[in-house]
């Protein structure tokens, strides 16, 4: 099954997208396969809203190890299957707890081996404070590392906010040569463009 | 007497007329369909604006072409949905086919009436227009991963291989090389000074890269 990996700092919206962009393909029961950064696994039946409720949230490192849920995407000719998965955040440096370290590793493992790569960007707070604030070492390291591969692309996220769209502006400037699509992960825009790309690559 | 030649030379003119709607029919068609993505890099294109409106119209133009020269229009538009299919050769599509059972059995139907000759010279005149734009739009197909020759074999094997389908597309029907490249440049100017003049009112500005 190919794998469409979403990487990004913690608090970007990671979660949100999975859930939603699962909504906006019809899905309506996830089976997410949890993975605890130790390696151990098991699977849970969850509602949207449930999910929503219960993964998403405004601290960092809500989500630790790896959620996994199947999708089969309608397209123009039949459909195709593939799994979203969604990662712990990235964060600078080196986490002092071996937990969340551990959750990161995990992280960069998945990206090796993904079709998609959806590197998501929270242009919102690029606006309020800029690009060298509120984007990150490992984020240039991420893309830097996307741009030489295929199936990778820049989400810029919470396009709702006040400022967004500056922030869109300069996310162009300062990751040129990438896709970048514009999304609310929360109001499901830019959903088309996504699930477009998604099916050219897998 | 007049009248006659007026005749003859509209019996000339309607494989070029065939050529010309078939063209704009699969081109709105294509446009539709890579739509969203393409405009988000810049790659805008008139029919994009049509949304669900270009179902109905690619059906209508493709009636004109029907009605000009059928088995130009007919075996013009097999070929683009041939080459078209080329991301879903393997894959068992929503006929429970396979692209390449698709595109045999209604290529089979299709040269029962009009012959191998008329659909071989069209696949060929496709494939050299398919191959052109790969080579052009190289670069952006990159980055919203569409299939694009030119990536997939390399510029210079795609060059190639359009020199080969030109050489041989000259040899077996030079009418239809000329008719069908004079017809794909007339369309590709026809939509953008339809972009130019037509407005696009309805996309936000910003989310376009300039
Ligand atoms: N305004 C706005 N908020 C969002 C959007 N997407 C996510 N959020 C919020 O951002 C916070 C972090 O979201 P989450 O999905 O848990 O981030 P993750 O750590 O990347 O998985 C939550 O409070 C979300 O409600 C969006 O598109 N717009
Ligand atoms: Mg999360």
């Amino acid at each position: 099954m190919k794998q469409c990996v979403l990487i990004g700092k913690t608090n970007v919206g990671k979660t949100v997208f999975a859930i939603n962009f699962a909504d906006f393909l019809g899905v309506s029961k996830l089976a997410i396969e949890f993975t605890t950064p130790n390696g151990e696994i098991y699977e849970r039946n969850l509602s949207l809203s449930d999910a929503l409720q219960e993964l998403t949230s405004d601290t960092p490192h809500h989500t630790l190890g790896l959620q996994k849920f199947q999708i089969s995407l309608p397209g123009l000719k039949g459909r195709k299957r593939f799994t979203i998965v969604d990662t712990s955040g990235l964060t600078e440096g080196i986490h002092r707890e071996a937990f969340v370290r551990k959750a990161m590793a995990q992280t960069l493992a998945q990206v090796r081996t993904a079709a998609v790569i959806l590197h998501l960007i929270d242009a919102g707070s690029v606006g309020k404070v800029g690009v060298l604030e509120a984007v990150g070492e490992v984020d240039w390291q991420v893309a830097q590392f996307g741009g030489m591969r295929r199936g990778y692309a820049i989400l810029a996220n919470k396009m709702d906010l006040m400022g967004a769209k500056q922030g869109l502006l300069k996310i162009r400037q300062d990751f040129p040569g990438h896709l970048i699509i514009p999304i609310s992960a929360l109001n499901k825009t830019g959903f088309t463009e996504v699930k477009q790309y998604v099916w050219r690559h897998i | 007497m007049s009248g006659a030649i007026f005749e003859g030379t509209l019996l000339n003119l309607r494989p070029f007329l065939a050529c010309v709607f078939a063209g704009f029919a699969i081109k709105i068609m294509d446009d539709y369909l890579d739509g969203p993505l393409d405009a988000l890099v810049g790659k805008i294109s008139w029919s994009t604006r049509l949304e669900k409106g270009a179902l109905p119209y690619a059906l209508m133009v493709f009636c004109l072409g029907v009605a000009a020269d059928d088995g130009w229009a007919v075996t013009l538009f097999w070929a683009s949905y041939a080459l078209g299919m080329r991301g879903d050769l393997q894959r068992s599509l929503l006929s429970r086919l396979t692209g390449w059972q698709e595109i045999v059995l209604t290529g089979l139907c299709i040269s029962a009436v009009y012959g191998s000759r008329a659909l071989g010279t069209s696949w060929l005149a496709v494939f050299i227009v398919q191959a052109w734009d790969d080579l052009l739009d190289k670069d952006i197909d990159k980055l919203t991963g569409a299939h694009n020759w030119a990536i997939q074999w390399g510029s210079t094997e795609t060059a190639i291989s359009l020199v080969i389908a030109v050489s041989l597309l000259s040899l077996l029907h030079p009418v239809k090389l000329l008719l069908v490249l004079i017809s794909y440049i007339l369309i590709t100017r026809l939509m953008r000074l339809l972009i130019s003049t037509g407005g696009r009112a309805d996309v936000d500005t910003d989310i376009v890269v300039s």
